[in-house]
């Protein structure tokens, strides 16, 4: 039983470990205090890091791992859980409701303390308070060197509805989504419904001036990294899931070089 | 610790999941849809304006959905009620081919409860689109004119009492 003495576990894994995770509490514009997920890699990082959130269901084990996995590839990530923070319910009403300030906070922190370029990455119903939070970014920094700090929201199943589907009557999407200029890349499970109007979706977003990119991921349904009757080929998905961001990620930087 | 969390996070998508089964059959808001061609598993061609003077209950569905899969038997027992009278069940697939929707009907899932009713391909989705659907399950009701009563996003068990008496009023009209 010796051998599973804590310290000796720390020395074994030690060596493997290439990156450090520590909590960073921020206080929110309201005052509440808010704690970040932050993962930095060991040994240097690229120019651009991660500022992640977590879709309507909250932050799970899955998207900390997730998280550990891109700083594994020398890119740095920070994860906040707007939901979480303020002890709101988990459900779409939720995400609707936030505005961007929060995200705009999130993001002016990051970038003081890194320097560095964000990428906004987020999953369903969380694009909105995400897209709101980039576009007072870019309201607030508009024609200066910060603007484009915001490289861009990588986005997986976004779910920018305005209310709950009504059988045979059209789509409204939240104003936001006309509203964004920032790049989107868009990664959408193949097996959802949204998949089939993601060219109306593509049309609403560029309204604003986004450049957005498509990625269709075959074979996997919405939330299929979280869900507990995921099919062998959704798991295997989901484990490369942090390299098709990461992926997302390098070809929205080489488009914008 | 992590199997509280698996635990009590299967307990929130089985309570999503199960919202969306408590469906409710209301009156069509939207406007009427257009007509459609589509072929069934047999390659047979369907238009909705054939089944004029009847009860149509249009069904969009696929196999990855759970919801749509678990309320296909309760479809399957409906139909069977009305099987002597003026009403017909199209389930129309979105977008997956015949293989993948053969193997589904022949899992041991299904042998339960065949379906006898047609199985439409909309391998385009161009129905989807004419139709504005947005989610899955979503079903209709239309009467014998050809009009749409009523609609519905999510789950329904289909044999309930409520949706029988649906039905049974359109039939009477």
């Amino acid at each position: 039983m010796k051998l599973f003495r804590p310290w000796l576990i720390t020395f074994l894994i030690a060596p493997v470990l290439v990156f450090a995770s520590e909590t960073r509490t921020i206080e929110l514009p309201d005052g509440d205090m808010m704690d970040m997920r932050v993962v930095k890699p060991e040994s240097g990082s690229a120019n651009a890091m991660i500022l992640g959130f977590p879709c309507d269901q909250g932050m799970r084990q899955v998207e900390l791992r997730m998280s550990e996995q891109i700083a594994e590839q020398n890119i740095e990530v920070w994860m906040a859980d707007l939901l979480g923070s303020h002890f709101l319910p988990s459900e779409a009403s939720s995400m609707r409701n936030l505005t961007g300030e929060e995200v705009l906070a999130l993001i002016e922190d990051a970038h003081e303390q890194t320097g560095k370029r964000v990428y906004l990455v987020t999953a369903g119903f969380g694009a909105i308070p995400v897209l709101r939070g980039a576009k007072e970014w870019v309201d607030k920094y508009q024609g200066t060197e910060k603007e484009k700090v915001v490289a861009g929201a990588i986005l997986l199943y976004p779910e920018l509805n305005a209310s709950e589907p009504e059988p045979g009557v059209a789509m409204q999407y939240m104003s936001i989504t006309s509203q964004t200029s920032i790049p989107v890349y868009i990664l959408q499970p193949e097996n959802t419904p949204a998949r089939w109007w993601l060219d109306q979706l593509k049309t609403e977003l560029e309204k604003g001036g986004a450049q957005v990119t498509i990625d269709i991921l075959p074979k996997v349904r919405g939330y299929f990294f979280m869900r507990p009757n995921a099919t062998e080929h959704e798991k295997s998905v989901s484990h490369v899931l942090p390299q098709i961001v990461v992926n997302a990620m390098n070809q929205m930087n080489t488009a914008q070089e | 610790m992590k199997r509280l969390s698996a635990l009590l996070f299967s307990l929130l998508i089985a309570l999503y999941a199960g919202s969306l089964m408590a469906g409710e059959l209301k009156p069509y808001k939207g406007k009427p849809l257009p007509d459609f061609s589509l072929v069934d598993m047999n390659g047979k061609q369907h238009s909705l304006a054939d089944y004029k003077g009847k009860v149509v209950l249009i069904n969009f569905w696929a196999t990855w959905c759970p919801p749509c899969v678990k309320e296909m038997p309760s479809m399957q027992r409906l139909q069977d009620k009305f099987a002597d009278q003026p009403f017909e069940t199209l389930a129309v697939n979105m977008g997956e081919d015949k293989a993948t929707i053969q193997e589904f009907l022949d899992s041991d899932q299904m042998k339960k409860t065949p379906l006898s009713f047609s199985i439409l391909l909309d391998s385009d989705g161009a129905v989807l689109k004419s139709w504005k659907i947005f989610a899955f399950p979503t079903t209709f009701l239309i009467d014998k004119e050809g009009n749409i009563t009523h609609g519905l996003f999510g789950g329904l068990e289909w044999d309930s009492p409520e949706a029988v008496a649906v039905v049974e009023e359109l039939l009477a009209k």
